[in-house]
């Protein structure tokens, strides 16, 4: 007899505990750095309350349906002396009426505040643009990342002040993503084709884990990023302090000579100067450009839209918020960084790793000069070095720094375009009337008007923005100058 | 009948062979065609079984590296499409296959050939889908396969094509075998037999068939398409030509979300006659079971867009699909209230099938009161893409039609194979599963809330995520013990389980009547039915004037057809109290399996690209067999004229 009474409320007492577990549950956990438990803001808490009363009405109805199903199922179970024929009942109109209408009511509960709150968010996104707007474009995977009129660019890290909604304004270069938050708001994609946007509140300062929510390939499980949110002096401080260009690596340096083996092997994919609002502004055409080349030629091409590098020795996290960000870290990262994040494309098709990777001396220049990428303190001059007043010099240093020598070699080997020794006697002959001079500007200001042969038409086609006319000047007087 | 004018050239011997391996190549017979499926599914939810084991023992610690992302891209996508494509819909086949002749009193469906053929289509599509395993690149961009990550930029290799290529073939055999059930069920009905007569289960396989009829074109389209964009270099799906992903998933959800009904209602159906019989009762409420199944499948067409939320389509668009998703509630809940009132006052008989069928309810109403939860789009957007989807779905497939399968394998086995399946091991089977169930996928609603996403190889340290992965790990492994509990318990019972007569459960449908298991005739005489639940009915005639007094059987129910106008057409144009003799089955054919092959090998060599030659001259050589094969078919007699006068 005791065993039966045990057997008849064991399912009760399970479902006692399933309640009790879910509750407990919910309640201890919302420090977990995703819990949807733990809003840290007004959009996130919202979303959370609209669950909490769907959650207890259909908590409700699941109670009372499986407690009934429980119940029936213990107390008509067929007994040993259970015979003939139960009463044959087929139906009740009444009661099937009931049961519709029923559900429907209860429906109209949740349905009321959905809707509401559906037309409210799409709403306070618009409005949002009014205090800030970040663009966040998704690539296979990481987070690209622009402050729309503050000419800042950033990447895998939102930065934004608290207490003030902020607009998210989503879109994609490649495949289908989702940016999602969970401690600040509900998630949304960003799909190619299309602009998205959502809106996100934090109420105090703090760092929130972020992820991607859509599967987007082989290492979608890695593509996290954090949201830092500052109070607001702090946020126009960071905002300034990513305006300002980081300190030239002092000449002979490590760091100098790392910055030299950057230009050569990284800078074509890896912008890592774009503190002034010229080369910010022109960075998304930039990495268009280099998406471009990817998708003209997947497996054979060598540039790929990579990470903004300005002023990364600030970022909290390496490999889009999967480690925290320190040296030693950066060291595994360009040794084998499939290593860190299994199916990142910068082993397969940057050309250094083809060709067997850095040496470990030259990887310890690499690190220390990124480890200069943050912001000059703003005492301190932050302007690049003067230029230098000889235009051959001042080309020289254009050449490393703006990214050429990342596909043109100053010899006669070729790297993704042609090598460029000598280049002085094939341009005066390139097109009938046409000064070698005037040919070098066209083909750094318009690439595409004249392609050698044997190469493809992949090279940005924004120096005429990101470059002044004096800078120009000076690249083609160096490069007449190569033997 | 077989005195055609035309004659086709015969190139090989009607096949004869009435056992082994020929035998059932060559079987037209629907209760052997229904094993095939069953026992072909139920292999294939073996392999989708151990995908789902390793997946759940690669997350069973943050940050493993039991399998690479790679492979567990593979493994989610494989699980998925298997469960979906190769295991639920086949399954419900099985038993449609099985029992709709059985339960409308006809001989076999009305287009034997064609079910065969619906048949090895099944199996080489499923093959095709996995051929992957073996090249080294299956398929890797999830069940649903969004556009453009599967264009060729992101997805280069073959695996992404053996996907789209395998469900374009295994689309042809739903559809075949769907319009071959609804001109079974609509014309082969036993006299007497009207609609409102139907056993649900028949009811809910003609709903499925509509549903397939109309979603699976949808599917279709979409797969010509990417298949295009990725073999012939069109732009459908490619933004950087000015192609439009989130089409993709307008096509695949409106194919999709009818497809999730196709996967319930066969199990509702089965519910419906398990949870009478054993309550000794009739179904509560049965015009409104039947009409709430319709509703859903109808509806079923609006609510495509509850998967894309957080899509950004819009406000207005986002809060009307919210509102019909949240509609859809009500008639599913009609149905599991009309469950419960059967149960109400029954004579309740507690065994494995009852227990399958009540473990149904209860987890399928645990997976619809998450599915309400999403309906919201504000709290969906914390959700969508979670854990807490995948432990929604899986209430719904798993705790839903799963368990609702099982309860129909233990319901119908003595049926099928003239013995019962062990009852107590069967139980042990019940209740590990249950448990089992409900420690791998309940966490996962509190995994999802916490913020996990789905198809993640890994997690890190630190998010709170380790102790209910670990759990769920366990859980799945019970599983696992579970199913190796009812194979064992499938052959202990061959030759030791008790001997089941024709009507072992006090059954109400017609597939009682007859012998288990039943001859390849089925039927000595088409039975004239008179009521619902006519056999019933037949055993307690003592009721029947209670029955008829209440007013739910219509009026038009009562009247006894005699009349030969009201008989549907028998298969072989003879039918009715023949007494057995005469009885004319059609013969075997090779034909099916051979324009299978035939098809199969057409669309498979479509993804060979190179050298250009192959390109072309494989799928031509698979296309003509087909239609030659096809030829033979169509000219085929349903009997060799020297066969017409052995009868059985």
């Amino acid at each position: 007899m005791p065993m039966r009474n045990l057997k008849r409320v064991r399912p009760l007492l399970l479902l006692a505990i399933f309640g009790a577990v879910m509750t407990a549950l919910a309640a201890c956990t919302p420090h977990h750095g995703q819990s949807t438990f733990g809003p840290a803001g007004p959009i996130a808490e919202r979303q959370k309350d609209l669950f909490v009363l769907i959650f207890w009405v259909a908590m409700a109805v699941l109670v009372v349906v499986e407690a009934v199903i429980i119940v029936l199922t213990l107390k008509f179970r067929r007994r040993a002396s259970t015979t003939g024929v139960p009463e044959q009942t087929h139906g009740n109109q009444r009661l099937e009426i009931a049961w519709t209408i029923a559900p429907a009511l209860i429906l109209a509960v949740i349905a009321i505040p959905t809707v509401s709150m559906i037309f409210s968010l799409d709403r306070e996104a618009t409005s949002a643009a009014g205090n800030l707007e970040v663009v966040v474009t998704g690539h296979q995977w990481w987070w690209e990342v622009q402050y729309t009129g503050e000419d800042v660019v950033s990447a895998n890290e939102v930065h934004i002040p608290v207490g003030v909604p902020v607009r998210v304004v989503l879109e994609s270069d490649d495949v289908i993503h989702s940016f999602w938050v969970p401690k600040l708001a509900g998630k949304v994609d960003l799909i190619p084709t299309r602009t998205n946007q959502l809106v996100m509140e934090a109420s105090e300062p703090g760092v929130f884990f972020g992820q991607c929510a859509e599967f987007c390939g082989e290492a979608h499980a890695l593509m996290r990023f954090r949201v830092v949110a500052h109070q607001p002096d702090d946020f126009r401080a960071w905002l300034d302090g990513m305006r300002r260009p980081a300190l030239a690596p002092e000449p002979g340096s490590l760091a100098a000579t790392g910055q030299g083996i950057f230009a050569g092997n990284c800078s074509m994919c890896h912008s890592a100067s774009t503190a002034d609002a010229r080369s910010a502004r022109a960075e998304r055409s930039v990495q268009h450009t280099r998406q471009a080349a990817f998708l003209a030629d997947p497996k054979g091409t060598r540039i790929i839209s990579a990470p903004n590098l300005t002023h990364l020795a600030t970022r909290l996290t390496l490999g889009a918020g999967l480690v925290d960000f320190n040296e030693a870290e950066l060291t595994a990262w360009i040794k084998d960084p499939g290593s860190v994040k299994p199916g990142n494309r910068m082993e397969a098709l940057a050309q250094v790793y083809r060709a067997g990777g850095l040496s470990d001396d030259q990887i310890k220049a690499v690190v220390a000069y990124l480890m200069t990428l943050k912001p000059a303190p703003p005492g301190e001059s932050s302007l690049p070095p003067a230029p230098s007043a000889d235009p051959v010099a001042r080309g020289k240093q254009i050449f490393a720094s703006a990214g050429c020598s990342g596909c043109h070699s100053t010899g006669s080997d070729a790297i993704l375009g042609p090598g460029l020794g000598g280049i002085a006697q094939r341009a005066a002959n390139r097109k009938s009337g046409m000064s070698a001079s005037d040919y070098l500007h066209e083909s750094i200001v318009n690439p595409t008007a004249y392609i050698v042969q044997g190469f493809s038409p992949v090279m940005p086609g924004n120096f005429g923005q990101t470059l002044t006319a004096a800078d120009i000047d000076a690249l083609v007087a160096y490069l007449e100058t190569l033997p | 009948m077989t005195s055609t004018a035309v004659k086709f050239p015969t190139f090989i011997a009607r096949p004869r062979a009435e056992h082994g391996l020929w035998s059932w190549i060559t079987t037209i017979d629907h209760k052997r065609i229904g094993t095939l499926y069953g026992v072909t599914a139920f292999v294939f939810f073996l392999i989708g079984g151990v995908e789902a084991l390793i997946m759940r023992t690669q997350l069973m610690s943050p940050e493993n590296d039991f399998v690479s992302p790679e492979v567990y891209n593979q493994l989610f996508t494989m699980h998925g499409t298997t469960m979906v494509f190769l295991v639920i819909m086949p399954l419900s086949a099985a038993f449609f296959n099985w029992l709709i002749p059985l339960q409308i009193g006809a001989r076999d469906v009305a287009f034997p050939r064609l079910n065969a053929f619906s048949y090895w289509l099944f199996l080489f599509g499923g093959i095709l889908l996995n051929v992957g395993w073996l090249t080294g690149e299956a398929p890797n961009a999830g069940w649903f396969s969004y556009a453009n990550l599967t264009e060729k930029p992101y997805s280069i290799g073959h695996g992404v094509t053996y996907w789209i290529l395998g469900l374009q073939v295994l689309g042809v055999a739903s559809l075949a075998a769907s319009f071959n059930f609804i001109i079974t069920i609509v014309n082969l009905r036993a006299p007497g037999m009207s609609f409102m007569k139907l056993p649900v289960f028949v009811w809910m396989t003609l709903v499925v068939g509509v549903l397939i009829i109309f979603a699976f074109p949808i599917i279709t389209v979409a797969l010509i398409q990417i298949q295009f964009d990725r073999l012939y270099g069109l732009n459908f799906f490619r933004p950087e030509a000015g192609g439009d992903p989130v089409m993709w998933q307008h096509m695949f959800w409106l194919f999709g979300h009818p497809e999730v009904y196709i996967l319930i209602l066969p199990a509702m159906g089965i519910v419906s006659e398990v949870l009478p019989t054993f309550s000794r009762k009739p179904l509560f409420g049965y015009p409104f079971v039947v009409f709430a199944g319709v509703s859903i499948a109808f509806m079923g067409f609006f609510v495509w867009s509850h998967h894309m939320f957080t899509v950004g389509l819009g406000p207005a668009a986002t809060a009307a699909f919210s509102l019909s998703t949240m509609a859809i509630a009500v008639p599913t809940g009609i149905k599991i209230f009309n469950w419960v009132g059967t149960m109400y006052k029954g004579h309740l008989r507690l065994n494995t099938a009852m227990l399958f069928a009540i473990g149904f309810v209860t987890m399928f109403v645990v997976g619809g009161m998450s599915g309400v939860t999403h309906a919201s789009p504000p709290t969906d957007a914390q959700q969508q893409d979670t854990y807490y989807i995948v432990a929604h779905f899986h209430y719904v497939l798993f705790g839903g039609s799963m368990l609702g399968l099982f309860s129909g394998a233990y319901y119908w086995w003595p049926k099928f194979t003239g013995r019962f399946l062990n009852e107590k091991i069967g139980q042990v089977h019940f209740w590990l599963m249950l448990v089992g169930f409900n420690l791998t996928f309940f966490p996962m609603h509190w995994l999802g809330l916490d913020g996990m996403p789905r198809r993640i190889f890994t997690y890190a340290t630190g998010m709170g995520w380790d102790s209910s992965n670990y759990w769920a790990t366990i859980g799945s492994y019970l599983i696992a013990v579970a199913v190796l509990v009812f194979i064992f318990n499938v052959f202990y019972s061959r030759k030791r389980g008790a001997v089941a007569g024709a009507d072992p459960w006090d059954g109400r449908t017609l597939e009682w009547t007859i012998p288990s298991p039943p001859p390849e005739y089925n039927f000595k005489v088409i039975p004239h039915v008179k009521y619902r639940d006519d056999f019933w009915y037949t055993k307690h005639p003592e009721l029947v004037a209670e029955m008829e007094g209440h007013g739910g059987h219509g009026s038009a129910g009562h009247k006894t057809i005699s009349g030969a106008a009201d008989m549907p057409p028998g298969i072989t144009g003879e039918h009715g109290d023949t007494g057995g003799h005469g009885v004319h089955m059609p013969d075997k054919s090779y034909y099916p399996i051979l324009v299978a092959a035939g098809l199969t090998f057409g669309v498979g060599t479509l993804l060979i690209q190179e050298p250009v030659i192959l390109r072309w001259i494989l799928p031509a050589i698979g296309f003509t067999f087909a239609f030659v094969s096809g030829l033979g078919w169509a000219f085929e007699p349903v009997n060799e004229p020297a066969a017409a006068n052995d009868g059985h």
